[in-house]
């Protein structure tokens, strides 16, 4: 076998059903087609699973993957991407954490993990360099996430093991569950811990003494340390090293509380191998939550918690915590009990539905009750789980009251999907944001995600800047300065920043980290394949990269047009109604708006352009499809009569 | 002067850079256990220590080597191996070290050994927060040394830790051939 640089070069197959493991080398044209994490796993979710499958069915796979700068000193190399069907939409489900998972599963030797099948019996999947094997989890079946990794520490006697593991949620397969790595981090999204439950996998423990190799060392370091050096003096840095995601996409909270988040902070905390440290410890020094401590929680806490009436951080720790304990996705009970509280309010629902809780907004013994109750499908907790079929369990309207991208609630009241959510809601929980928000969010393989906010992030940045940066990168000072403008440069930086963020997943490297400094001298397109060439020996230029993640994103657009996802559901919620019933929605204020349907149609054609969809349905063109190799999905398409003439 | 190696344990934020780099300085690849550091953590508490070689005054390792292949340097204060001495995986010397600083690299059976690199240690270069010092080791420097180890004892940490410290090395270390 010849020599990896940058990839460890092996493919992990764990078939669950019939108890096997097989090692299976990486093809070195699959990895410079692919790039890695990702995009090696949108490939396999594109092959392997149809729309014939069931998300919680055993045909459903799991695939755990690293990147080629994951465990190496290149900024912030330490993610993995978790993909599955995801329960939640039925359509991609894609999630991605940071920690020390990653890196821990190169150093076993490892760039993929493909979990297949059903286990008779619960277990977890054990990662130790060549030996790798499929342990009983019968005594883990039922603990929370922190005791399942403490007794995995315990039994297999090495407290370097890093996991991925679920709570209760995923047991129980929420569609609010996610997978907890570390303690306090979690690849959330998409419900994958569903998955995990379903297919009776408590966990996935690593440890490895491998060790990545690097092709050109010289270049690859100097690049490196040249890349943290830069970033240092990035105007955000000091802000986001220190508050991380608070001091970024929460103004309620970094603005607001920013005395109270002081209080609580004990120490920066960083993944491994990442010189911005924008997670950080906290503790609660008095008041009723004393005594609760752990890392995190993120910034968009603040947002989603002025919908349930919360602005004290002291609770959201408390919230976090039980979060990550349970393996709940923090988002989805903030946004969930939102819901209720407004019916409640409204007169919809009373204590007789909630199982006699008071859902007034700010009731913090309620929201926690409830919390639980959602993990374990309890009562009201299982309408809870996921409000939108809540809505079809409950009838009564409710249903009105929740905005949706791609059948995500869960993000209801963040970045821009309208709808008032909950009682509390502040400006960013009602509103609909800007036209450039809205775009990033809706046309979002996945769901309206948190990183949907990231375009609106750069007005944080102090406006010369921003005025240098347009001009330099698309020749129009004013480029970052017209948001709600059917100006085509508005889909044309959603564009890059997708294909930014693309390449931050398919190489293991961090969105935050290379995100805060994409826009300014820090990490863009030629770094990237400079560091990408020097790790792994094959030359990338930044077209070449662009080409990889145009490949990944299409493959995610035509896993979802296998699904069903068209044009119709890229619009965010409010227009997505109107377009869908035919009438306005009756709980949304079209007033508000700050850009029209018709300009948010023009924005949307110029993306569809950029990305080579077709415009009417917003399925890839066969032509965009083969210029880039991908033959085999035009004629599967072709095959199930939905490839755009 | 005899330096050491002196870490703002406080702050240490668990990047790892300093373990990426020292295996990187020693072996040309990234690894966790191929370096001579290596960072200990108490995830609930967020507490991260990085472990290196302290070059005790009276190092264990050095006392109980049945080769006598350790020895120190009265002069700078080194603690290194003669590996013409050495038997290459008897591994007493990880095993008493208090700090459980020393591991075996798997390729070549030798202990990553802590030499400062040189007078330049990459540890300290490369810490993004700055909290690694190569200083002398003054007498003010040591009292600090103290207080975080009175502190970490105060919360627990201590014994516990070097136990389990200890236990990750026989198991990490390739003890399960044995």
């Amino acid at each position: 076998m010849t020599d990896w640089y940058g990839w460890a070069g092996t493919i992990l197959n764990v078939d669950l059903t019939n108890r096997k493991l097989s090692r299976e080398p990486l093809s070195r044209e699959f990895a410079t087609k692919y790039i890695g994490a990702s995009g090696f796993g949108a490939r396999v979710l594109y092959d392997e699973v149809g729309p014939e499958v069931a998300p919680l069915s055993p045909e459903n796979i799991i695939i755990i993957g690293g990147g080629p700068l994951g465990g190496t000193t290149a900024p912030s190399g330490s993610r993995y991407e978790l993909l599955s069907k995801s329960p939640l939409t039925g359509i991609l489900g894609r999630s991605n954490g940071g920690g020390f998972f990653g890196p821990e599963m190169k150093f076993a030797g490892y760039d993929l993990i493909i979990i297949r099948g059903k286990a008779e019996k619960p277990v977890y999947l054990w990662v130790n360099d060549e030996q790798a094997e499929i342990r009983d989890a019968t005594h883990l079946w039922g603990k929370d996430a922190w005791t399942t990794q403490h007794l995995i520490q315990q039994e297999l006697n090495n407290p370097d093991i890093q996991t991925l593991k679920i709570g209760p949620a995923g047991e129980n397969m929420c569609f609010s569950s996610c997978v907890t790595n570390s303690l306090g981090r979690a690849a959330g999204m998409t419900s994958i811990g569903a998955v995990w439950g379903s297919k009776n996998l408590k966990a996935v423990a690593a440890q490895g003494n491998k060790w990545v190799k690097i092709a050109k060392p010289k270049e690859f370091m100097e690049l490196c340390q040249a890349l943290i050096e830069r970033a240092k003096t990035d105007p955000m840095y000091d802000i986001h090293t220190k508050y991380g995601t608070s001091g970024w996409v929460s103004q309620t909270l970094y603005k607001q509380r920013k005395a109270d988040l002081d209080a609580l902070y004990d120490k920066s905390l960083a993944c491994f191998g990442c010189a911005y440290h924008c997670s950080h410890f906290y503790s609660v020094k008095s008041g009723k939550y004393k005594g609760t401590a752990g890392e995190g929680f993120e910034g968009f806490h603040g947002g989603l918690a002025a919908g349930v009436g919360i602005t004290d951080p002291a609770f959201m720790s408390q919230y976090n915590n039980l979060c990550n304990q349970l393996g709940v996705h923090i988002c989805t009970p903030y946004a969930a009990i939102a819901w209720a509280m407004q019916l409640y309010q409204d007169g919809i629902i009373t204590r007789e539905d909630t199982d006699g809780l008071e859902l007034t907004p700010g009731n913090e013994e309620a929201i926690l009750t409830l919390v639980r109750k959602i993990a374990y499908k309890e009562g009201f907790g299982a309408m809870l789980d996921d409000p939108i079929r809540g809505a079809e369990m409950l009838g009564r309207g409710s249903d009105e009251y929740i905005a949706h991208i791609k059948r995500d609630s869960s993000r209801g009241g963040g970045g821009g999907q309208g709808i008032r959510r909950g009682p509390g809601g502040n400006e960013q929980a009602q509103g609909l944001g800007n036209l450039r928000t809205n775009l990033y969010g809706a046309v979002y393989t996945r769901r309206g995600a948190h990183s949907q906010n990231a375009p609106g992030t750069r007005e944080q940045y102090p406006d010369e800047h921003m005025r240098k940066l347009g001009k330099e990168r698309y020749n129009d000072p004013e480029a970052f300065f017209k948001p709600n403008s059917p100006d085509p440069v508005n889909a044309r930086w959603v564009y890059d920043i997708e294909n930014i963020f693309a390449l931050c997943d398919m190489t293991g490297a961090c969105r935050f980290a290379s995100e805060q400094t994409f826009n300014t001298e820090g990490v863009h397109l030629n770094d990237f394949a400079r560091l990408m060439s020097a790790a792994t020996g094959i030359d990338f230029s930044p077209t070449d990269l662009v080409e990889a993640t145009e490949r990944e994103l299409l493959l995610e657009r035509a896993f979802n047009a296998r699904e069903g996802i068209r044009r119709i559901d890229d619009y965010p919620y409010p227009f997505h109604y109107l377009l869908k019933h035919g009438k306005e929605h009756p709980r949304f204020d079209y007033s508000t708006l700050k850009f029209s349907l018709e300009d948010y149609d023009k924005v949307l054609d110029e993306y569809y352009r950029l990305r080579g969809c077709d415009l009417k349905t917003g399925i890839p063109t066969q032509e965009k499809l083969e210029s880039y190799g991908l033959k085999d999905v035009t004629k599967d398409l072709a095959h199930r009569g939905i490839l755009p003439p | 002067m005899r330096k050491i190696l002196y870490v703002d344990y406080d702050k240490c934020t668990g990047c790892e850079l300093c373990v990426l780099h020292c295996s990187f300085q020693k072996t040309q690849t990234f690894s966790r256990s191929r370096s001579a550091v290596r960072v200990m953590r108490e995830e609930e508490k967020g507490i991260c220590i990085p472990e290196m070689c302290q070059h005790c005054l009276e190092p264990e390792c050095l006392l109980v080597c049945p080769v006598n292949a350790i020895s120190r340097d009265e002069k700078t204060g080194i603690v290194s191996h003669d590996y013409n001495l050495c038997i290459k995986g008897c591994k007493l010397c990880l095993s008493v070290c208090p700090y459980g600083a020393l591991s075996l690299d798997p390729v070549t059976g030798k202990v990553f050994e802590c030499n400062q690199c040189l007078g330049d240690p990459v540890c300290a270069r490369v810490c993004p927060i700055e909290i690694i010092h190569y200083q002398k080791a003054e007498p003010a420097a040591l009292s600090d040394k103290d207080t975080w180890k009175r502190r970490l004892l105060k919360q627990g940490m201590g014994k516990t830790a070097s136990e389990k410290r200890f236990a990750s090395i026989r198991h990490s270390k390739g003890d399960r051939n044995d």
